[in-house]
């Protein structure tokens, strides 16, 4: 479970503000506009931005440290790419996250499904800026993914910043498949603008609105048109809903 | 041999002291620095015993530097800053153009003793005794200035003191965060005439940093990005003080020399039946050797088994300052002879010593290309006799001073007047430093291959 109260993180001219947040395991959407604080919450967790915080503990343990071991023991995150030109591939950067000798992670690689799930078989070797956009997606989710597997005993984190970002159709099948079947006992935090399926998901949404928590739905089913419309500033117009009395956004 | 103590040294014969008029007076300061606060904790030097190990076999590259002697009269927080400065800068272009883990020690919170090749020293006719360090005497060429001081001890250790938790705090305290340290680069790159080479360096340190926050990890939550381990050394020369200093550890019952972290035996002090091989070989501190052309192979086994009887690596640095036109001839007999018989060392140039000259208006300097000249040739002995060059150590500052010829900005005799402030030897100042790290990071990358 993940507790946090009163933290604060400014950058710039933005303020972050979160008074009271519970996030209990399993799955949580994380959605709001542009700017609306999500990054900068991921990353205050993350341990990532200088902060302050009354409380902020993951299973009773306090997060509120700058010892780099750890936060990284308990999480694991997934930025929003930036440019950087490395001469590195995916097996190197595995290497580097997992701390690992190169025998040590083929063995781990044979193990695990990622690899091949993301479809990152015949990519490991190659420097990652020689991938596509949506190939080095794959790649840090796969990082993300199998620190979390490997780490199992410690990590109860997962946070996840904008994954869809350039992936096709079917690795964000993939990618929601192998969430869903994840142990219940991990807090993850998906940050994300495909709004209908967060509202259709039936999981919690967590909804962000000018540094605030705007809301914290139990599931889609709790989410009014006046709520859409005001997170999202948009007219009633452009909403319809399901079957289910799920509201959805057209043309989206 | 008889047993050691941290007094023994004062039965054997000892060079380079200092003739203290008032030794009653001595005494006294001696006896209270010997109950004061040391300077460095027990823990932090074997934690530099190991991260030395490291260098012994490959695994890791040493930068020693600082100034040549610091002063009193120097002693302010922005010169310690800028001197940090500049040795954080190097040691970030060694390790990501020499892909080599950095070990960094500052010659600096100690270094208050100079050897001297004279006693006496004659301008203009009137001859008095020499200038030997602020922690001995003054440098104002003055009778009354030159008379040994004991009071002087305890106003080194107190600078000394001052010194280090200035350092401390650097290190600790977001100076030597990475981001910042690669931001100093970029703006010299910027201004240096070899930019474009320079350039791709600070990109790449620039790409790894933005790599790592893609990853997760950036100052806020990784100490290794955001603070460094700095280390403390000066020649123990002065053997009263280290005395004063030498503590033992009540964890492992060993003796350490607490005045710094590393402390080296000068050229001239090094002799095997003289009092400061006698001091040396009882505490457990890592150590150096200056090593001088003058080293014959079979001498030099001797001293190394006279201070590292057990052969434990990272006990002995070896800093080679033989000179760039007699290094070549000289080092492969001495680098051969350790390699036969064995002995676990570090092999470290200091390309400043045996490159002193005498600019034509006078002014002592080094040419910053028989400095480089020195350091290449170091490497290429090593590289031909299968042996690992394991770091430099430089006399530096982080001023602009005008003291070392040559360099980017091509700095001439003529240039030398402008910011010559040595009270001992000529310095690199911050850019010829910075330069001289590019330089040494590649012949490290091809060392490591």
């Amino acid at each position: 479970m993940l507790c946090i109260k009163n933290l604060k993180c400014s950058v710039g001219r933005f303020q972050l503000l979160v008074e009271q947040l519970t996030l209990l395991p399993g799955l949580v959407h994380l959605v709001g506009s542009n700017g609306s604080g999500k990054t900068t919450l991921l990353k205050s967790i993350a341990g990532m931005k200088e902060f302050t915080a009354e409380q902020l503990t993951l299973n009773k343990a306090c997060l509120v440290t700058k010892q780099q071991e750890f936060n990284r023991r308990y999480c694991s995150f997934m930025t929003q790419r930036s440019d950087y030109n490395l001469d590195i591939t995916l097996f190197d950067m595995l290497q580097f996250i997992l701390v690992v000798e190169s025998s040590e992670l083929n063995t781990i690689l044979k193990e695990t499904k990622l690899v091949d799930g993301l479809g990152l078989t015949n990519l490991i070797n190659r420097p990652l800026t020689t991938l596509s956009g949506g190939e080095q997606q794959r790649c840090h989710i796969c990082r993300v993914l199998l620190f979390a597997e490997i780490n199992r005993a410690q990590c109860k984190l997962i946070l996840l910043d904008e994954p869809y970002t350039g992936l096709d159709v079917k690795y964000i099948l993939w990618l929601n498949a192998y969430l869903r079947e994840l142990p219940p006992s991990l807090c993850i935090m998906i940050s994300h603008h495909e709004i209908n399926y967060a509202l259709s998901a039936q999981t919690p949404i967590l909804a962000m609105k000018s540094g605030y928590i705007y809301a914290h739905f139990k599931s889609g089913e709790f989410v009014t048109p006046q709520n859409l419309c005001e997170l999202f500033d948009i007219n009633e117009s452009q909403l319809t809903s399901t079957r289910n009395n799920i509201c959805q956004i057209n043309w989206i | 041999m008889k047993p050691w103590s941290p007094n023994s040294w004062r039965d054997f014969p000892i060079v380079q002291q200092p003739s203290y008029p008032d030794e009653q007076k001595l005494s006294e300061i001696e006896s209270q620095l010997n109950s004061a606060p040391p300077l460095v904790f027990a823990e932090e030097t074997r934690s530099l015993f190991k991260h030395l190990a490291n260098v012994c076999e490959g695994k890791a590259f040493l930068l020693q530097g600082g100034d040549c002697a610091e002063s009193f009269s120097e002693f302010n927080a922005t010169s310690i800053r800028d001197t940090f400065k500049t040795l954080m800068q190097m040691a970030v272009v060694l390790t990501y153009g020499g892909k080599c883990p950095v070990v960094k020690i500052a010659r600096m919170a100690g270094q208050y003793a100079k050897p001297r090749s004279s006693d006496m020293e004659t301008i203009d006719g009137v001859s008095l005794p020499s200038y030997r360090g602020d922690i001995i005497n003054n440098f104002e060429f003055t009778e009354q200035a030159r008379v040994p001081d004991p009071q002087r001890l305890m106003t080194a250790y107190h600078h000394s003191a001052a010194t280090l938790n200035l350092l401390r705090a650097f290190a600790q305290g977001g100076l030597a965060d990475l981001h910042q340290v690669n931001r100093w680069n970029m703006s010299f790159v910027a201004a240096n005439p070899l930019k474009n080479k320079y350039q791709e360096l600070a990109d790449r340190i620039q790409d790894a940093l933005e790599f790592m926050e893609v990853c997760g990890i950036s100052s806020q939550n990784s100490a290794n990005i955001r603070e460094t381990e700095l280390f403390t050394s000066h020649e123990a020369l002065l053997l009263g003080y280290e005395e004063a200093l030498t503590r033992r550890d009540h964890l492992s019952g060993d003796w350490y020399d607490c005045s710094a972290h590393f402390v080296w035996i000068g050229e001239r002090t090094r002799q095997l039946d003289k009092a400061h091989i006698e001091f040396f070989r009882g505490i457990k501190n890592p150590i150096g050797v200056k090593i001088g052309p003058g080293m014959q192979p079979d001498e030099l086994i001797k001293l190394i088994d006279a201070v590292n009887p057990e052969n434990i690596p990272g006990r002995v640095t070896l800093i080679t300052r033989m000179g760039a036109d007699v290094l070549p001839e000289k080092l492969p007999a001495l680098v051969r002879k350790v390699q036969e018989e064995g002995r676990k060392v570090i092999w470290s140039s200091d390309p400043m010593h045996g490159n002193t000259e005498k600019a034509s208006n006078g002014y002592k300097t080094r040419s910053f290309n028989n400095i480089m000249r020195e350091i290449s040739q170091f490497f290429a002995v090593h590289k031909a006799e299968g042996s690992y060059p394991g770091g430099i150590h430089l006399e530096m500052t982080g001023q602009h001073v005008t003291e070392c010829t040559g360099g980017a900005y091509g700095l001439c005799e003529e240039d030398l007047a402008q910011r010559y402030r040595t009270q001992c030897d000529p310095r690199l100042n911050a850019d010829q430093v910075l330069e001289l790290g590019f330089l040494v990071a590649d012949l490290l990358k091809d060392a490591r291959k």
